[in-house]
């Protein structure tokens, strides 16, 4: 019982993590938030909004498009315009335990993506921001490094989801035995 | 199957979302657009103001100012002997240190950046033209092109 309540929660601490942030971070594509750990020091301290900025999905578009992707251009307007949706929906869906499987797989899915597009960029040289969450964050290990734990999170949140079904099966197994066994008794 | 399905379902409300927003938000922008639009070629001037490794070479023991507009700690890690670095990102901050390195508006001012796929030198291009100064060019090969090829470099220690 005690090993249920554990993975139930490490399940729901997972799915409430991951959702979290990949509502968050789609929220901040969708206005083009643009800020530094600094500007929220200045924010929380002294109340100032002047390092935050709102960019618009303009600002969004021009973080993908200094991914420079070649012959892929045709996808950076369509991508400005969808991937914060995307990443609100599934994220939501998780936070709300809506199609935990779907949404948990299509976000690990994204992060594999991200990773890849930020290997791609660091292995060409670019020196850019990563475009993600708000931060002014540069694409490099500490993205990489970020996105394997929030794919963690992922795979937590599925094997916590399964252990309790597993255990919840097994304990209703158990329960109709005992009844069974005490009505022919 | 039905993973698919839900799969699908999910990417339809989004698309949905992001298509009503996009109509609706005020800046909106289209859903497809020609290449030159997502990534503007030089404009005549800029194309005009272009130089080869080889010209770099032959000017930059005359007197050249060579810039480096990439950020400061991949010129430290290294650069163009001799070259000065003003980070695109700050650029208009440290616009002040021009006056050092280049006092005179008229001197042969070489900017670059990290290669064919970078656009931080157009920038601080654009920028120095925009502060007078009337003899500027961009390396467009820049620091790919130049170590590419073998050419020396110079490493610059924290201090």
């Amino acid at each position: 019982m005690r090993r249920r309540v554990v993975w139930l929660w490490v399940q729901r601490i997972a799915r409430w993590g991951l959702g979290g942030f990949f509502v968050f971070a789609g929220a901040a594509k969708l206005v083009g938030l643009k800020f530094s750990w600094g500007a929220v020091w200045l924010l929380l301290t002294q109340g100032s909004w002047s390092g935050i900025r709102f960019l618009g999905v303009i600002g969004f578009r021009d973080e993908i498009r200094n991914y420079r992707l070649g012959a892929f251009w045709p996808v950076v307007h369509p991508a400005a315009i969808l991937m914060p949706w995307i990443e609100i929906v599934t994220g939501l869906a998780l936070l709300c335990g809506i199609w935990v499987v779907e949404s948990a797989v299509m976000i690990m899915a994204m992060l594999v993506f991200f990773n890849i597009l930020v290997g791609s960029a660091m292995y060409r040289g670019l020196d850019i921001n990563c475009g993600c969450a708000g931060t002014d964050m540069k694409v490099g290990w500490w993205k990489i490094t970020e996105n394997l734990g929030l794919f963690a999170l992922g795979v937590l949140a599925l094997i916590g989801r399964r252990r309790v079904g597993q255990m919840d099966r097994t304990a209703g197994k158990a329960a109709l035995t005992e009844t069974a066994d005490r009505q022919v008794g | 199957m039905r993973f698919l399905a839900r799969a699908g379902i999910l990417l339809l409300v989004a698309a949905a979302a992001a298509a009503v927003t996009n109509r609706l938000r005020p800046d909106g922008i289209p859903w497809f657009v020609s290449r030159d639009d997502v990534y503007p070629p030089p404009t005549t001037q800029q194309a005009a103001a272009a130089i080869t490794r080889d010209e770099v070479e032959r000017v930059m023991n005359q007197g050249a100012i060579l810039i480096d507009a990439r950020a400061e700690e991949k010129y430290r890690n290294g650069h163009i002997p001799g070259a000065h670095n003003l980070p695109a990102d700050s650029a208009e901050q440290d616009l002040w240190k021009m006056s050092t390195w280049a006092p005179r508006l008229n001197e042969f001012v070489i900017v670059y950046c990290g290669g064919d796929e970078c656009d931080e030198s157009l920038q601080v291009y654009e920028l120095l033209k925009r502060a007078g100064f009337t003899n500027l060019h961009v390396y467009f090969g820049g620091w790919q092109e130049w170590t590419a090829a073998g050419k020396p470099v110079e490493e610059t220690v924290a201090p």
